[in-house]
């Protein structure tokens, strides 16, 4: 029996068994050690991504356009919930990894103040961003609008017409909407959206024109209200449940400001200056508890009308 | 004697011994420079969640006085104008806790023209320096002059005085 040849196979066994869980050890502990950095890389993306739709807030103006672009093809995910007072918007990111593969989503990055309208998942190099004032019938927020890929608009008013005009500068920068005035213009890879005709994608009905334009959209089989061409763009450009989620949230803030505007209108009065705006803006507050679009077209939007119809004909201490 | 003489080693067992010494050896130093490696990434992390703070803080600040619940919308014309009223309604309003997230410090401060009483409360408003709608411990602040808007009775129209909103984040422990 050779002692010499058992001695070297057993040490060699004992080696290559070490050796093999060291090196899985390794494997494994740099595989995840890259999916936390990418995760760490994504969530950073999410939180330099809300921050940045805080400077394109507006004050003055009637709407903004940005373009965001990512380093790498990105993954945006919008989630609403309309729970608590206010509700709460979170966006995460996810890049693309090598191949067709995508990394894990992001850590949320959550707030309180943002409506962000677009579908649960916007994808690409380039994020297209409007943003509009949305007042009913004082500034109730900034309706932030993302959306990925290229629209086509069939026979829309003069009024969005114009403002999509605007938005590109009258054509100089791409916001990724064309205009047309039929269904077989569109290109081909366009979503698809009829103004007073069906067969889109996206059907929108409207009312009116203006401040004023109001009516529904059905896409997917759903239909959501609108009131004014902020909620109208909005509602294009995002899904039905997002739309729904954000109309709430954007109610309850309604809410909150309404009731802060009741007590300001009793301090005016207090201070010599008669407004009369007490008890409406006390029903404004009851009417914004709303559950869906329909109920907020049907309930708020008449209030919110007479609302800002009364304070303008205030002469010295507008409320709002 | 007799005992340590009964204790023997063999050449393999001694290897084997030799070899988990190594191995041992091996994961101490592989363990020692994950945890350096972790500690580094770590600080980094809190610098870059540091800095994400400071920006959300600089961008809100410019912002602040176009936000519905500080705009003076009497006038349409006036961008930097706060409403200074509904500021000091809004400051006893529970609903409004946490509304601004990751802001450690809010308040409106008039810089002139300045009276005796410091805060504002319910019997010192209008003749007060300042509303403070949030104070944490542990912030660094920035702050943007405004308009402090509001109709005075007395003189049976708006007035407004010159003021600032200081906003302040919460810092990040053992960030650069």
């Amino acid at each position: 029996m050779n002692k010499k040849g058992i001695e070297m196979a057993f040490s060699w066994i004992f080696a290559i068994i070490a050796g093999a869980v060291i090196l899985f050890s390794a494997i494994y502990i740099t595989t995840k050690m890259i999916g936390t950095e990418r995760k760490v890389s994504d969530t950073l993306v999410a939180a330099e991504l809300d921050n940045l739709l805080h400077p394109i807030e507006t004050n003055l103006e009637d709407s903004k356009y940005v373009n965001i672009r990512f380093v790498d093809e990105t993954r945006v995910f919008n989630n609403c919930s309309a729970k608590g007072v206010f509700g709460k918007q979170q966006i995460s990111t996810a890049s693309k990894l090598i191949g067709n593969d995508w990394g894990e989503q992001s850590v949320r990055k959550t707030s309180f103040n943002k409506y962000i309208f677009s579908r649960g998942v916007e994808e690409g190099k380039k994020i297209h961003a409007i943003v509009k004032p949305f007042e009913m019938p004082f500034k109730i927020a900034d309706l932030t609008i993302l959306y990925g890929g290229n629209y086509c608009f069939v026979n829309p008013p003069s009024d969005i017409e114009d403002e999509i005009n605007d938005l590109s500068g009258d054509g100089v920068q791409d916001v990724g909407v064309n205009i047309s005035t039929s269904l077989s213009a569109c290109p081909q890879n366009a979503e698809t959206v009829c103004f007073n005709m069906i067969g889109c994608d996206t059907n929108v009905n409207t009312l009116g024109s203006s401040s004023n334009i109001q009516g529904s959209i059905s896409k997917d089989g759903e239909t959501v209200y609108y009131y004014g061409g902020s909620l109208l763009l909005a509602a294009i450009f995002s899904d039905t449940e997002i739309y729904e989620c954000q109309i709430k949230r954007l109610m309850s803030r309604a809410g909150e400001l309404g009731a802060v505007y009741a007590k300001k209108a009793t301090y005016l009065e207090g201070s010599g200056c008669s407004n009369n705006l007490v008890q409406d803006l006390q029903s404004f507050v009851v009417a914004s508890a709303i559950n869906n679009s329909h109920e907020f077209v049907q309930q708020v939007v008449n209030l919110a009308n007479d609302l800002e119809e009364r304070n303008g004909n205030i002469a010295k201490c507008k409320v709002f | 004697m007799e005992i340590l003489q009964s204790v023997r080693y063999s050449k393999g067992q001694f290897k084997i011994q030799q070899m988990v010494f190594v191995l041992v050896a091996t994961m101490i130093f592989f363990g020692i420079v994950a945890v350096f490696y972790v500690s580094i990434r770590l600080g980094s992390i809190k610098g870059d969640v540091q800095d994400e703070r400071q920006e959300a803080v600089i961008a809100q600040v410019r912002k602040m006085s176009g936000t519905p619940e500080f705009i003076w919308s009497a006038w349409e014309d006036c961008a930097s104008c706060v409403d200074i009223d509904k500021v000091f309604l809004l400051k006893n309003r529970t609903s409004y806790q946490g509304f601004w997230k990751d802001v450690a410090l809010l308040k409106l401060v008039r810089v002139y023209p300045r009276y005796q009483t410091s805060e504002c409360t319910t019997v010192s408003y209008p003749r007060c320096n300042e509303i403070t709608l949030i104070e944490k411990p542990g912030y660094q602040s920035y702050e943007a002059f405004v308009s402090l808007c509001r109709y005075d009775g007395a003189i049976e129209q708006s007035r407004c005085e010159l003021g600032k909103v200081v906003i302040g984040f919460e810092g990040v422990e053992g960030a650069a």
